[in-house]
């Protein structure tokens, strides 16, 4: 009996170990990260420099910031570093005011699977892979991961197109690299976000431009370059991703965002 | 001593400056056209006299670490999240930048997105370039610092704030600008841990 419990165990852990080793590492990061914001009662700045970067001294200016600590940065940075294994990630506090976003309802267990299932590709970014999380509502969150070893995950794109800010002092959207998809040789970008507003200009075939992908409205903003301003909205089904663009076009993309 | 920056638009091209005798303090001249201008005085405790890039070995490649800012009492003015190399980029993997000795000079501003992070860009260069690299058995050219989008460089110091915090970036920005501009060039010295 005692042998065949042995047996048992033995298997079933080497089962466990084999499917998390299979799973890829962005994978793994993203799945980390839930576990922390679901499960996890508490999770310290070690558990969230192991997934998202090293503390590079955010922890101690958000506490300076929010007026928890009246250390001074340096020392309190100096603390934080030396207390990493136990000290609560205030950082981490900040991202789970965003739970809701970020779950969209779903449980650990679901959201497992999601992640399992889940997209990942690149686009012309040598160092960085996304991790396209897609909902059963239609709702699609992008992890942006560092792919250079140990992995982790560099910024987290919410649906609206808008970086997760812990900070409140950033305000960039997601730009994914695009061509036009029309018969007609080209496409229109009109003002607002609807098939009757004005015309302010279009992209015409092969032409490169960026837009942000936003979940739950079938027109999304565009750019002329990945540091423009928004110049106007593109009806979702006229955008030609990545992945079908032709080579040359994917090698103008890699020589913008890579090398340096 | 104190440096006065304006912050009037009209005479942003001013390169001249004068020194108050009395206090020793600098003030910008706008070539006599202007009798009255606001300007923010920077005190020289904020000024950069050298910097310093500390740095652990993430892997065979890439560094990550710490680039520290130093006033002329040796103070430390500010230290910024950074890293160096990189071992997985599609065209092959790139050393962290050599240790040792380093001049860096030429600020500006960039908005190529190779050079930006949290909406700022910007690259000061190093000197000497090339550099003779004897980890990699090859020369480096075109060394660089700068904000990075990701984790990896091709060999030059990128600044790695955590994503959306856009402070450290200005804050380097604004302390590099000015004490390349008064000073024209920084000493950086480049040193790192022997484990990855």
């Amino acid at each position: 009996m005692n042998k065949i419990i042995v047996l048992f165990f033995v298997f079933f852990t080497t089962n466990i170990n084999a499917s998390h080793q299979s799973l890829n590492p962005y994978k793994s990061c993203v799945l980390e990260f839930y576990k922390m914001l679901l499960v996890d009662s508490k999770v310290t700045v070690a558990d969230v420099n192991k997934v998202m970067g090293s503390d590079d001294g955010s922890e101690a200016d958000l506490l300076i910031e929010d007026h928890i600590s009246k250390q001074n940065q340096a020392q309190l940075s100096q603390y934080v570093k030396c207390n990493s294994a136990t000290l609560e990630s205030y950082y981490f506090k900040k991202i789970r005011a965003h739970v809701a976003e970020l779950s969209q309802g779903c449980n650990f267990e679901t959201i497992s699977k999601l992640i399992n299932n889940s997209n990942i590709y690149n686009e012309g970014w040598d160092l960085g892979s996304y991790v396209e999380l897609k909902f059963p509502n239609g709702i699609i969150l992008y992890f942006e991961m560092n792919t250079d070893p140990p992995e982790s995950i560099n910024c987290i794109w919410l649906p609206s197109g808008k970086a997760l800010d812990v900070y409140n002092n950033g305000n960039e959207m997601l730009r994914r690299p695009a061509i036009i998809n029309d018969k007609d040789g080209f496409t229109n970008v009109r003002k607002e976000a609807n098939a009757n507003s004005q015309v302010v200009g279009k992209f015409v075939t092969n032409e490169l431009f960026f837009f942000t992908p936003v979940s739950g409205s079938n027109w999304w903003p565009v750019y002329r370059n990945e540091t423009s301003s928004c110049i106007g909205y593109i009806y979702k089904n006229k955008i030609t991703f990545y992945r079908d663009f032709p080579e040359f076009i994917k090698k103008d993309v890699i020589k913008m965002r890579t090398g340096c | 001593m104190d440096i006065g920056m304006f912050n009037h638009t009209s005479i942003d091209k001013s390169t001249q400056y004068i020194v108050d005798p009395v206090t020793g303090q600098i003030y910008y001249c706008a070539l006599g056209q202007v009798n009255c201008v606001e300007f923010t005085m920077l005190k020289s405790a904020y000024l950069i006299a050298n910097a310093l890039y500390s740095a652990h070995m993430e892997n065979k490649y890439r560094s990550e670490g710490k680039l520290t800012t130093y006033n002329s009492n040796g103070q430390v003015i500010g230290s910024y999240h950074a890293t160096s190399g990189c071992s997985k980029s599609s065209s092959g993997p790139y050393y962290t930048l050599p240790s040792g000795d380093y001049v860096a000079h030429g600020f500006e501003t960039s908005t190529d997105p190779k050079f930006m992070r949290n909406g700022i860009g910007f690259k000061i260069r190093l000197d000497p370039n090339p550099v003779w690299d004897p980890t990699a058995g090859y020369s480096r050219t075109n060394l660089l610092i700068h904000p990075t989008r990701l984790n990896g460089t091709q060999g030059c110091i990128g600044l790695i704030p955590r994503y959306g915090d856009q402070l450290p970036l200005l804050d380097f920005q604004s302390n590099w600008n000015n004490s390349i501009f008064v000073n024209r060039s920084i000493p950086l010295h480049v040193a790192y841990s022997p484990y990855y």
